[in-house]
Protein backbone atom coordinates (compact mmCIF):
# COMPACT_ATOMS: atom_id res chain seq x y z
CA UNK A 1 0.00 0.00 0.00
CA UNK A 2 1.39 3.48 -0.63
CA UNK A 3 0.89 6.23 1.42
CA UNK A 4 2.10 9.17 -1.34
CA UNK A 5 1.40 8.89 -4.36
CA UNK A 6 2.62 12.02 -6.75
CA UNK A 7 2.06 11.79 -10.55
CA UNK A 8 3.60 14.02 -13.33
CA UNK A 9 3.85 16.46 -10.98
CA UNK A 10 5.33 20.07 -12.13
CA UNK A 11 5.53 23.34 -10.27
CA UNK A 12 7.15 26.63 -10.89
CA UNK A 13 8.33 29.80 -8.87
CA UNK A 14 6.28 33.13 -9.43
CA UNK A 15 8.75 34.92 -12.15
CA UNK A 16 10.79 31.98 -12.66
CA UNK A 17 11.17 30.94 -16.16
CA UNK A 18 12.58 27.48 -15.29
CA UNK A 19 10.08 25.23 -13.38
CA UNK A 20 11.30 23.79 -10.01
CA UNK A 21 9.60 20.54 -10.49
CA UNK A 22 9.07 18.55 -14.14
CA UNK A 23 6.86 15.64 -14.53
CA UNK A 24 7.54 13.74 -11.20
CA UNK A 25 5.97 10.90 -10.59
CA UNK A 26 6.81 8.22 -7.25
CA UNK A 27 5.22 6.36 -4.53
CA UNK A 28 6.18 5.95 -1.21
CA UNK A 29 4.68 2.65 0.29
CA UNK A 30 3.60 2.78 4.13
CA UNK A 31 5.90 2.74 6.67
CA UNK A 32 8.63 2.92 4.27
CA UNK A 33 11.92 5.10 4.96
CA UNK A 34 12.15 7.17 1.48
CA UNK A 35 15.46 9.49 1.27
CA UNK A 36 15.56 11.96 -1.97
CA UNK A 37 18.94 13.09 -2.48
CA UNK A 38 20.10 15.96 -4.58
CA UNK A 39 22.45 19.00 -4.58
CA UNK A 40 21.54 22.76 -3.63
CA UNK A 41 18.79 23.55 -5.94
CA UNK A 42 18.08 20.21 -7.12
CA UNK A 43 14.28 20.89 -6.69
CA UNK A 44 13.99 18.37 -4.01
CA UNK A 45 12.68 21.05 -0.93
CA UNK A 46 10.40 22.28 -3.30
CA UNK A 47 8.88 18.92 -3.42
CA UNK A 48 9.40 18.26 0.08
CA UNK A 49 7.08 20.81 0.23
CA UNK A 50 4.45 20.24 -1.85
CA UNK A 51 4.06 16.46 -0.71
CA UNK A 52 3.97 18.15 2.89
CA UNK A 53 0.97 20.36 1.44
CA UNK A 54 2.70 23.48 2.04
CA UNK A 55 2.28 24.18 -1.61
CA UNK A 56 -0.71 22.71 -3.59
CA UNK A 57 0.68 21.25 -7.24
CA UNK A 58 0.08 23.33 -10.13
CA UNK A 59 0.03 20.22 -12.67
CA UNK A 60 -0.12 16.74 -12.32
CA UNK A 61 -1.50 15.57 -8.70
CA UNK A 62 -0.21 14.77 -5.04
CA UNK A 63 -2.03 11.81 -2.89
CA UNK A 64 -1.70 10.86 0.53
CA UNK A 65 -3.40 8.31 2.27
CA UNK A 66 -5.99 8.18 -0.56
CA UNK A 67 -6.67 11.96 -0.23
CA UNK A 68 -6.04 13.97 -3.35
CA UNK A 69 -4.04 17.20 -1.97
CA UNK A 70 -5.85 20.05 -3.67
CA UNK A 71 -8.16 23.27 -1.48
CA UNK A 72 -10.90 21.06 -0.15
CA UNK A 73 -8.48 18.12 1.85
CA UNK A 74 -5.86 21.18 2.27
CA UNK A 75 -6.50 20.97 6.28
CA UNK A 76 -7.47 16.89 6.74
CA UNK A 77 -3.67 16.11 5.14
CA UNK A 78 -2.28 18.41 6.65
CA UNK A 79 -3.09 16.85 10.46
CA UNK A 80 -1.75 13.42 8.70
CA UNK A 81 1.64 15.47 7.87
CA UNK A 82 4.44 15.98 10.55
CA UNK A 83 7.30 18.23 9.25
CA UNK A 84 11.64 19.02 10.95
CA UNK A 85 12.99 21.50 8.74
CA UNK A 86 16.49 22.56 8.55
CA UNK A 87 17.10 25.24 10.65
CA UNK A 88 16.55 24.37 14.48
CA UNK A 89 16.42 27.60 15.48
CA UNK A 90 13.92 28.77 13.40
CA UNK A 91 10.95 26.26 14.39
CA UNK A 92 11.40 26.12 17.78
CA UNK A 93 7.92 27.84 19.55
CA UNK A 94 8.11 27.20 23.04
CA UNK A 95 9.95 28.90 25.75
CA UNK A 96 10.27 25.92 26.93
CA UNK A 97 11.28 22.00 25.73
CA UNK A 98 7.85 21.19 27.19
CA UNK A 99 6.19 24.01 25.97
CA UNK A 100 7.43 23.59 22.27
CA UNK A 101 6.06 19.70 21.89
CA UNK A 102 2.59 20.95 23.87
CA UNK A 103 2.04 23.74 21.20
CA UNK A 104 1.16 21.23 18.52
CA UNK A 105 -1.26 19.47 20.95
CA UNK A 106 -3.08 22.25 21.77
CA UNK A 107 -5.22 22.43 19.03
CA UNK A 108 -5.95 19.11 19.19
CA UNK A 109 -8.34 18.95 22.38
CA UNK A 110 -6.45 16.80 24.76
CA UNK A 111 -6.89 17.18 28.47
CA UNK A 112 -4.32 18.02 30.46
CA UNK A 113 -3.41 14.64 31.42
CA UNK A 114 -3.23 13.21 27.99
CA UNK A 115 -0.91 16.00 27.15
CA UNK A 116 1.38 15.61 29.71
CA UNK A 117 1.88 11.47 28.81
CA UNK A 118 2.03 12.19 25.43
CA UNK A 119 5.01 15.37 25.94
CA UNK A 120 6.67 12.10 28.31
CA UNK A 121 6.57 9.54 25.91
CA UNK A 122 7.90 11.31 23.03
CA UNK A 123 10.43 13.22 24.34
CA UNK A 124 11.54 9.52 26.10
CA UNK A 125 11.29 8.27 22.39
CA UNK A 126 14.12 11.09 21.67
CA UNK A 127 15.96 10.87 24.33
CA UNK A 128 15.08 14.87 26.07
CA UNK A 129 12.91 14.24 28.46
CA UNK A 130 15.81 15.21 30.91
CA UNK A 131 15.72 18.12 29.34
CA UNK A 132 12.23 18.91 29.84
CA UNK A 133 11.80 22.57 31.76
CA UNK A 134 15.63 23.72 29.55
CA UNK A 135 14.90 27.07 27.06
CA UNK A 136 15.85 26.72 23.59
CA UNK A 137 19.58 28.54 24.26
CA UNK A 138 20.68 26.05 26.74
CA UNK A 139 20.60 23.24 23.64
CA UNK A 140 22.68 22.06 20.99
CA UNK A 141 20.73 22.25 17.24
CA UNK A 142 21.04 18.52 17.47
CA UNK A 143 19.44 18.58 20.19
CA UNK A 144 16.68 21.33 19.42
CA UNK A 145 16.41 19.05 16.20
CA UNK A 146 14.96 15.91 18.47
CA UNK A 147 12.73 18.57 19.73
CA UNK A 148 11.21 19.55 16.73
CA UNK A 149 10.81 15.83 16.30
CA UNK A 150 9.05 15.05 19.50
CA UNK A 151 6.82 17.71 18.18
CA UNK A 152 6.22 16.72 15.16
CA UNK A 153 5.58 12.83 16.65
CA UNK A 154 3.52 13.87 19.36
CA UNK A 155 0.45 14.37 16.72
CA UNK A 156 0.67 10.98 15.61
CA UNK A 157 1.16 11.95 12.06
CA UNK A 158 1.20 9.03 9.49
CA UNK A 159 4.03 10.89 7.48
CA UNK A 160 6.81 12.27 9.16
CA UNK A 161 9.10 14.63 6.31
CA UNK A 162 12.23 15.70 7.30
CA UNK A 163 13.63 18.64 5.22
CA UNK A 164 17.87 19.03 5.32
CA UNK A 165 17.12 18.45 8.74
CA UNK A 166 20.80 17.50 9.69
CA UNK A 167 22.47 19.92 6.94
CA UNK A 168 22.98 22.55 9.53
CA UNK A 169 24.51 20.48 12.10
CA UNK A 170 27.85 19.41 13.47
CA UNK A 171 28.81 15.91 12.73
CA UNK A 172 27.85 14.68 16.01
CA UNK A 173 24.59 16.04 16.00
CA UNK A 174 23.99 14.73 12.21
CA UNK A 175 24.68 11.61 13.47
CA UNK A 176 22.48 11.68 16.28
CA UNK A 177 19.45 12.80 14.06
CA UNK A 178 20.17 9.67 11.68
CA UNK A 179 20.14 7.28 14.00
CA UNK A 180 16.95 8.66 15.81
CA UNK A 181 15.37 8.91 12.20
CA UNK A 182 16.41 4.94 11.66
CA UNK A 183 14.85 3.75 15.37
CA UNK A 184 11.87 5.63 14.23
CA UNK A 185 11.87 3.77 10.94
CA UNK A 186 12.20 0.30 13.38
CA UNK A 187 9.64 1.19 15.25
CA UNK A 188 7.28 1.68 12.50
CA UNK A 189 6.04 5.23 13.71
CA UNK A 190 5.54 6.76 10.24
CA UNK A 191 6.05 6.72 6.63
CA UNK A 192 9.23 8.60 6.63
CA UNK A 193 10.05 10.89 3.76
CA UNK A 194 14.14 12.60 4.33
CA UNK A 195 15.08 15.33 1.67
CA UNK A 196 18.69 15.36 2.63
CA UNK A 197 22.42 15.73 1.23
CA UNK A 198 24.35 13.30 3.60
CA UNK A 199 24.55 9.97 1.59
CA UNK A 200 25.11 8.07 4.54
CA UNK A 201 21.37 8.81 5.52
CA UNK A 202 20.41 7.65 2.31
CA UNK A 203 22.96 4.23 2.54
CA UNK A 204 19.98 3.30 5.47
CA UNK A 205 17.01 4.04 3.92
CA UNK A 206 14.97 1.85 1.76
CA UNK A 207 14.44 3.63 -0.91
CA UNK A 208 16.51 6.30 -2.61
CA UNK A 209 15.54 8.92 -5.66
CA UNK A 210 18.08 11.12 -6.97
CA UNK A 211 16.43 14.70 -8.11
CA UNK A 212 18.50 16.97 -10.84
CA UNK A 213 17.23 20.05 -12.48
CA UNK A 214 13.64 19.57 -10.86
CA UNK A 215 13.59 15.61 -12.49
CA UNK A 216 13.89 12.87 -11.36
CA UNK A 217 17.05 10.91 -12.59
CA UNK A 218 17.75 7.91 -10.98
CA UNK A 219 15.74 5.86 -8.78
CA UNK A 220 16.44 2.49 -7.00
CA UNK A 221 17.44 0.57 -3.57
CA UNK A 222 20.64 1.93 -1.83
CA UNK A 223 22.60 -1.02 -3.10
CA UNK A 224 21.21 -0.22 -7.04
CA UNK A 225 22.21 3.27 -6.29
CA UNK A 226 25.50 3.30 -5.29
CA UNK A 227 26.78 0.77 -7.23
CA UNK A 228 25.99 2.92 -10.39
CA UNK A 229 29.29 5.17 -10.24
CA UNK A 230 28.05 7.34 -13.47
CA UNK A 231 24.59 8.03 -11.35
CA UNK A 232 26.33 9.56 -8.61
CA UNK A 233 29.02 11.40 -10.43
CA UNK A 234 26.54 12.78 -13.19
CA UNK A 235 24.64 14.45 -10.37
CA UNK A 236 27.13 15.76 -8.13
CA UNK A 237 27.11 13.55 -5.64
CA UNK A 238 29.47 11.80 -2.93
CA UNK A 239 29.46 8.42 -2.57
CA UNK A 240 29.38 7.81 1.35
CA UNK A 241 32.97 7.40 2.92
CA UNK A 242 33.36 3.72 3.29
CA UNK A 243 31.80 2.93 -0.49
CA UNK A 244 34.36 5.88 -1.89
CA UNK A 245 37.32 4.29 0.37
CA UNK A 246 36.27 0.85 -1.59
CA UNK A 247 36.46 2.22 -4.80
CA UNK A 248 39.98 4.41 -3.92
CA UNK A 249 41.15 0.83 -2.80
CA UNK A 250 40.07 -0.56 -6.04
CA UNK A 251 41.65 1.03 -8.46
CA UNK A 252 44.93 1.21 -5.61
CA UNK A 253 45.22 -2.81 -6.83
CA UNK A 254 42.88 -4.07 -3.95
CA UNK A 255 40.65 -7.09 -4.93
CA UNK A 256 36.94 -6.64 -4.38
CA UNK A 257 33.90 -9.52 -4.79
CA UNK A 258 31.73 -7.37 -2.78
CA UNK A 259 32.10 -3.54 -3.65
CA UNK A 260 29.30 -2.72 -1.31
CA UNK A 261 30.72 -3.61 2.21
CA UNK A 262 29.53 -1.88 5.47
CA UNK A 263 32.74 -0.23 7.44
CA UNK A 264 33.03 -3.22 10.25
CA UNK A 265 32.99 -5.69 7.09
CA UNK A 266 35.36 -3.62 5.42
CA UNK A 267 37.97 -3.38 8.82
CA UNK A 268 37.76 -7.77 8.81
CA UNK A 269 38.00 -7.40 4.98
CA UNK A 270 41.01 -5.67 5.19
CA UNK A 271 42.49 -7.44 8.83
CA UNK A 272 41.97 -11.05 7.18
CA UNK A 273 44.33 -9.70 3.77
CA UNK A 274 47.05 -8.26 5.63
CA UNK A 275 46.75 -11.41 8.25
CA UNK A 276 47.37 -13.81 5.02
CA UNK A 277 49.44 -11.61 3.16
CA UNK B 1 53.47 39.65 9.64
CA UNK B 2 52.66 36.87 12.20
CA UNK B 3 49.77 36.94 14.56
CA UNK B 4 50.70 36.85 18.31
CA UNK B 5 47.95 36.61 21.08
CA UNK B 6 50.41 37.17 24.63
CA UNK B 7 48.44 35.81 27.38
CA UNK B 8 44.81 37.40 26.07
CA UNK B 9 41.81 36.76 28.36
CA UNK B 10 38.65 37.96 27.35
CA UNK B 11 35.54 37.89 29.89
CA UNK B 12 32.17 38.61 29.44
CA UNK B 13 30.25 41.33 31.57
CA UNK B 14 33.56 41.98 32.72
CA UNK B 15 33.48 43.55 36.45
CA UNK B 16 29.98 42.83 37.18
CA UNK B 17 28.31 39.74 39.01
CA UNK B 18 27.60 38.57 35.51
CA UNK B 19 31.11 38.02 34.69
CA UNK B 20 31.85 34.85 32.42
CA UNK B 21 34.87 33.70 30.99
CA UNK B 22 35.26 33.66 27.22
CA UNK B 23 38.28 32.37 27.16
CA UNK B 24 41.60 32.66 29.20
CA UNK B 25 45.59 33.13 29.17
CA UNK B 26 45.52 32.69 25.63
CA UNK B 27 49.31 32.69 24.19
CA UNK B 28 50.18 31.45 20.97
CA UNK B 29 52.01 32.49 17.37
CA UNK B 30 49.68 32.63 14.30
CA UNK B 31 52.88 32.29 11.54
CA UNK B 32 52.48 34.80 8.48
CA UNK B 33 50.85 32.73 5.11
CA UNK B 34 49.72 30.05 7.25
CA UNK B 35 46.47 28.15 7.71
CA UNK B 36 44.95 27.60 10.92
CA UNK B 37 41.97 25.76 12.30
CA UNK B 38 40.40 26.12 15.57
CA UNK B 39 38.42 23.53 17.04
CA UNK B 40 36.25 22.59 19.94
CA UNK B 41 32.62 21.98 21.06
CA UNK B 42 30.04 24.59 21.34
CA UNK B 43 30.58 26.94 24.00
CA UNK B 44 35.19 26.42 23.98
CA UNK B 45 35.37 30.51 23.11
CA UNK B 46 36.11 29.62 19.38
CA UNK B 47 33.33 32.42 17.88
CA UNK B 48 34.84 34.72 21.05
CA UNK B 49 38.52 34.52 19.87
CA UNK B 50 37.90 35.19 16.30
CA UNK B 51 35.92 38.50 17.48
CA UNK B 52 39.15 39.56 18.49
CA UNK B 53 40.75 39.13 14.88
CA UNK B 54 39.35 42.36 13.66
CA UNK B 55 38.42 43.95 16.83
CA UNK B 56 34.74 43.55 17.22
CA UNK B 57 36.01 42.41 20.62
CA UNK B 58 38.45 43.61 22.81
CA UNK B 59 40.82 41.81 25.11
CA UNK B 60 40.07 41.96 28.88
CA UNK B 61 44.06 41.12 30.14
CA UNK B 62 46.77 40.51 28.07
CA UNK B 63 47.61 41.72 24.18
CA UNK B 64 47.13 41.03 20.56
CA UNK B 65 49.49 41.67 17.99
CA UNK B 66 47.95 41.48 14.36
CA UNK B 67 48.60 42.88 10.79
CA UNK B 68 51.01 45.72 12.64
CA UNK B 69 48.37 47.06 14.89
CA UNK B 70 48.78 46.01 19.36
CA UNK B 71 45.44 45.36 20.90
CA UNK B 72 44.93 45.53 24.66
CA UNK B 73 42.23 46.28 27.51
CA UNK B 74 42.86 50.09 26.40
CA UNK B 75 42.84 49.76 23.05
CA UNK B 76 39.69 51.52 21.55
CA UNK B 77 37.26 50.02 18.73
CA UNK B 78 37.43 53.19 16.82
CA UNK B 79 41.39 53.15 16.19
CA UNK B 80 40.82 49.61 14.40
CA UNK B 81 38.96 50.67 11.29
CA UNK B 82 42.08 50.35 9.58
CA UNK B 83 42.89 46.77 10.78
CA UNK B 84 39.39 45.94 9.55
CA UNK B 85 40.25 46.01 5.61
CA UNK B 86 42.92 44.31 6.18
CA UNK B 87 40.91 41.15 8.37
CA UNK B 88 38.50 39.47 6.67
CA UNK B 89 35.93 37.98 9.16
CA UNK B 90 33.49 35.28 6.45
CA UNK B 91 31.07 34.88 9.31
CA UNK B 92 28.46 31.41 9.86
CA UNK B 93 25.75 31.52 7.60
CA UNK B 94 26.91 35.13 5.07
CA UNK B 95 23.92 35.06 2.90
CA UNK B 96 22.13 36.39 5.98
CA UNK B 97 23.97 39.07 6.05
CA UNK B 98 22.74 40.20 2.41
CA UNK B 99 20.50 43.29 2.48
CA UNK B 100 21.28 45.63 -1.43
CA UNK B 101 18.87 45.19 -3.82
CA UNK B 102 21.70 44.39 -6.32
CA UNK B 103 24.50 41.77 -5.94
CA UNK B 104 26.68 44.30 -7.28
CA UNK B 105 26.19 46.52 -4.63
CA UNK B 106 25.94 44.73 -1.98
CA UNK B 107 29.51 43.55 -2.60
CA UNK B 108 30.95 47.11 -3.65
CA UNK B 109 29.62 48.51 0.13
CA UNK B 110 32.85 47.55 1.56
CA UNK B 111 34.97 49.68 -0.52
CA UNK B 112 32.44 52.34 -0.50
CA UNK B 113 32.53 52.57 3.17
CA UNK B 114 36.25 52.76 2.74
CA UNK B 115 36.05 55.95 0.49
CA UNK B 116 36.93 53.75 -2.73
CA UNK B 117 35.25 56.07 -5.46
CA UNK B 118 31.45 54.56 -6.82
CA UNK B 119 33.04 53.72 -10.59
CA UNK B 120 36.46 52.17 -8.86
CA UNK B 121 34.38 49.99 -6.27
CA UNK B 122 31.80 48.53 -9.15
CA UNK B 123 34.90 47.36 -10.98
CA UNK B 124 36.38 45.95 -7.79
CA UNK B 125 32.72 44.45 -7.03
CA UNK B 126 32.76 42.61 -10.84
CA UNK B 127 36.20 41.14 -10.86
CA UNK B 128 35.36 39.79 -7.31
CA UNK B 129 32.12 38.22 -8.51
CA UNK B 130 34.00 36.17 -11.12
CA UNK B 131 36.76 35.30 -8.99
CA UNK B 132 34.20 33.16 -6.47
CA UNK B 133 33.09 31.82 -9.73
CA UNK B 134 29.71 33.36 -10.15
CA UNK B 135 28.60 35.04 -13.99
CA UNK B 136 28.70 38.12 -14.48
CA UNK B 137 24.87 37.96 -15.43
CA UNK B 138 24.34 37.87 -12.09
CA UNK B 139 25.46 41.52 -11.15
CA UNK B 140 22.19 43.00 -11.40
CA UNK B 141 20.13 40.04 -10.31
CA UNK B 142 18.79 40.83 -6.27
CA UNK B 143 20.64 38.80 -4.08
CA UNK B 144 17.30 36.86 -2.95
CA UNK B 145 16.75 35.59 -6.59
CA UNK B 146 19.85 33.73 -5.86
CA UNK B 147 20.37 29.63 -4.83
CA UNK B 148 21.58 29.42 -0.90
CA UNK B 149 24.91 28.33 -2.64
CA UNK B 150 25.17 31.53 -5.05
CA UNK B 151 23.86 33.81 -1.92
CA UNK B 152 26.51 32.41 -0.20
CA UNK B 153 29.32 33.26 -3.28
CA UNK B 154 28.36 36.53 -3.28
CA UNK B 155 28.10 37.39 0.85
CA UNK B 156 31.87 35.87 0.50
CA UNK B 157 32.95 38.38 -2.25
CA UNK B 158 31.90 41.26 0.12
CA UNK B 159 34.67 40.13 1.80
CA UNK B 160 37.35 39.67 -0.01
CA UNK B 161 36.25 42.81 -2.36
CA UNK B 162 38.42 44.54 0.22
CA UNK B 163 41.83 42.28 -0.86
CA UNK B 164 42.03 41.55 2.81
CA UNK B 165 45.64 40.00 4.20
CA UNK B 166 44.15 37.66 6.94
CA UNK B 167 40.89 35.39 6.14
CA UNK B 168 39.01 34.49 8.68
CA UNK B 169 36.45 31.82 8.49
CA UNK B 170 33.73 30.49 10.65
CA UNK B 171 31.75 27.15 9.43
CA UNK B 172 32.23 28.24 5.68
CA UNK B 173 30.38 25.10 4.16
CA UNK B 174 27.86 25.01 6.75
CA UNK B 175 24.55 23.86 4.87
CA UNK B 176 26.15 23.23 1.61
CA UNK B 177 25.90 19.95 -0.08
CA UNK B 178 28.78 17.97 -0.82
CA UNK B 179 30.16 19.02 -4.16
CA UNK B 180 29.05 22.69 -3.29
CA UNK B 181 30.93 22.21 -0.06
CA UNK B 182 33.89 20.50 -1.67
CA UNK B 183 34.45 23.49 -3.93
CA UNK B 184 33.21 26.18 -1.37
CA UNK B 185 37.12 24.58 0.32
CA UNK B 186 38.51 24.53 -2.86
CA UNK B 187 38.28 28.23 -3.41
CA UNK B 188 39.67 29.27 -0.43
CA UNK B 189 42.53 26.97 -0.71
CA UNK B 190 43.17 28.74 -3.77
CA UNK B 191 43.01 31.85 -2.85
CA UNK B 192 45.22 30.93 0.57
CA UNK B 193 47.52 30.31 -2.13
CA UNK B 194 47.49 33.00 -4.80
CA UNK B 195 46.76 35.94 -2.42
CA UNK B 196 49.28 34.49 -0.24
CA UNK B 197 46.75 34.89 2.84
CA UNK B 198 47.23 34.14 6.66
CA UNK B 199 43.93 31.76 6.86
CA UNK B 200 41.96 31.05 10.01
CA UNK B 201 39.33 28.47 10.29
CA UNK B 202 36.66 27.46 12.64
CA UNK B 203 35.22 24.24 11.69
CA UNK B 204 33.22 21.12 12.46
CA UNK B 205 34.56 19.09 9.30
CA UNK B 206 37.98 17.26 11.13
CA UNK B 207 38.31 16.23 6.86
CA UNK B 208 38.90 20.08 6.25
CA UNK B 209 41.22 20.80 8.99
CA UNK B 210 42.91 17.65 8.50
CA UNK B 211 42.97 18.18 4.62
CA UNK B 212 43.98 22.08 4.47
CA UNK B 213 45.82 23.44 7.90
CA UNK B 214 49.17 23.48 8.66
CA UNK B 215 48.44 23.67 12.53
CA UNK B 216 45.30 23.28 14.81
CA UNK B 217 44.15 25.39 17.75
CA UNK B 218 41.96 22.86 19.91
CA UNK B 219 40.20 25.03 22.89
CA UNK B 220 38.14 23.44 25.34
CA UNK B 221 36.33 25.42 27.40
CA UNK B 222 37.93 28.85 26.67
CA UNK B 223 41.63 26.93 27.17
CA UNK B 224 43.99 26.09 24.79
CA UNK B 225 44.44 22.58 25.25
CA UNK B 226 46.73 22.08 22.26
CA UNK B 227 48.48 23.65 19.19
CA UNK B 228 49.89 21.60 16.92
CA UNK B 229 50.25 20.04 13.47
CA UNK B 230 46.56 18.13 12.15
CA UNK B 231 48.80 14.56 12.22
CA UNK B 232 50.06 15.37 15.85
CA UNK B 233 46.63 16.41 16.96
CA UNK B 234 44.54 13.04 15.07
CA UNK B 235 47.38 10.87 16.15
CA UNK B 236 47.72 11.55 20.11
CA UNK B 237 44.34 12.28 21.25
CA UNK B 238 42.37 9.34 20.46
CA UNK B 239 39.52 10.25 22.89
CA UNK B 240 39.17 13.10 20.64
CA UNK B 241 35.53 12.31 19.16
CA UNK B 242 35.62 14.94 16.37
CA UNK B 243 38.09 13.24 13.74
CA UNK B 244 38.73 13.00 10.12
CA UNK B 245 36.51 10.03 8.88
CA UNK B 246 40.04 8.54 8.00
CA UNK B 247 41.43 8.68 10.88
CA UNK B 248 37.90 7.00 12.89
CA UNK B 249 38.57 4.52 10.11
CA UNK B 250 42.33 3.77 10.56
CA UNK B 251 41.10 3.53 14.59
CA UNK B 252 39.05 0.82 13.66
CA UNK B 253 42.10 -1.15 12.29
CA UNK B 254 44.36 -0.16 14.78
CA UNK B 255 41.61 -1.66 17.59
CA UNK B 256 41.95 -5.18 15.37
CA UNK B 257 45.75 -5.02 15.77
CA UNK B 258 46.22 -3.65 12.06
CA UNK B 259 49.36 -0.73 12.23
CA UNK B 260 50.22 2.10 9.92
CA UNK B 261 53.33 3.82 9.39
CA UNK B 262 51.24 7.00 10.02
CA UNK B 263 48.11 8.17 11.07
CA UNK B 264 45.91 8.86 7.59
CA UNK B 265 44.45 12.08 7.48
CA UNK B 266 42.90 11.87 3.82
CA UNK B 267 40.92 9.35 2.25
CA UNK B 268 43.86 9.20 -0.44
CA UNK B 269 46.83 8.57 2.14
CA UNK B 270 44.55 5.37 3.77
CA UNK B 271 44.92 4.42 0.41
CA UNK B 272 48.56 4.87 -0.25
CA UNK B 273 49.37 3.94 3.82
CA UNK B 274 47.04 0.70 2.80
CA UNK B 275 49.11 -0.35 -0.41
CA UNK B 276 52.05 0.27 1.30
CA UNK B 277 51.23 -2.38 4.38
CA UNK B 278 48.99 -5.04 2.69
CA UNK B 279 49.94 -4.52 -1.38
CA UNK B 280 53.15 -3.92 -0.57
CA UNK B 281 54.30 -7.32 1.20
CA UNK B 282 52.71 -9.16 -1.70
CA UNK B 283 54.51 -7.86 -4.18
CA UNK B 284 57.83 -8.67 -1.57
Amino acid sequence: MSLVKVTNLSFTYPNQSHPALKNISLTVPKNSYVTIIGENGSGKSTLARIIGAISLPQNGQVSIDNLLLDKAHLNAIRAKIGMVFQNPDSQFVGSTVEDDVAFGLENHCFSPEEMNEIITKYLKLVGMNDYRFRTPESLSGGQKQRVAIASALAYRPKLLIFDEATSMLDPQGRQEISKLIQNLKLRQLATIISVTHNLSEALVSDYVYILNHGEIQGRGTPTEIFANQELITKNHLKLPFTLELIQQLKKAGFPFENEQLSTTELVQYLWTLNSTT
Amino acid sequence: MDIKFNHVSYYYNANTPLQTVGFKDLDFTIKEHSFTSIIGQTGSGKSTLIQHLNGLLIPSQGEINIAGFKIVPQTKRKSLSKLRSQVGIVFQFPENQLYESTVLKDIAVGPLNFGVPLAKAQKQALATLKLVGLDSDLAQRSPTELSGGQMRRVAIAGILVMKPKILVLDEPTAGLDPYAHEEMMELFWHLHQKWHLTTIMVSHSMDDVAQYSDQVIWLDQGRLIQMASPREIFTNNQQLQMKPQSVAFYQELQAKGLQLLQTPLTIAELVTELKKKILGTTIE
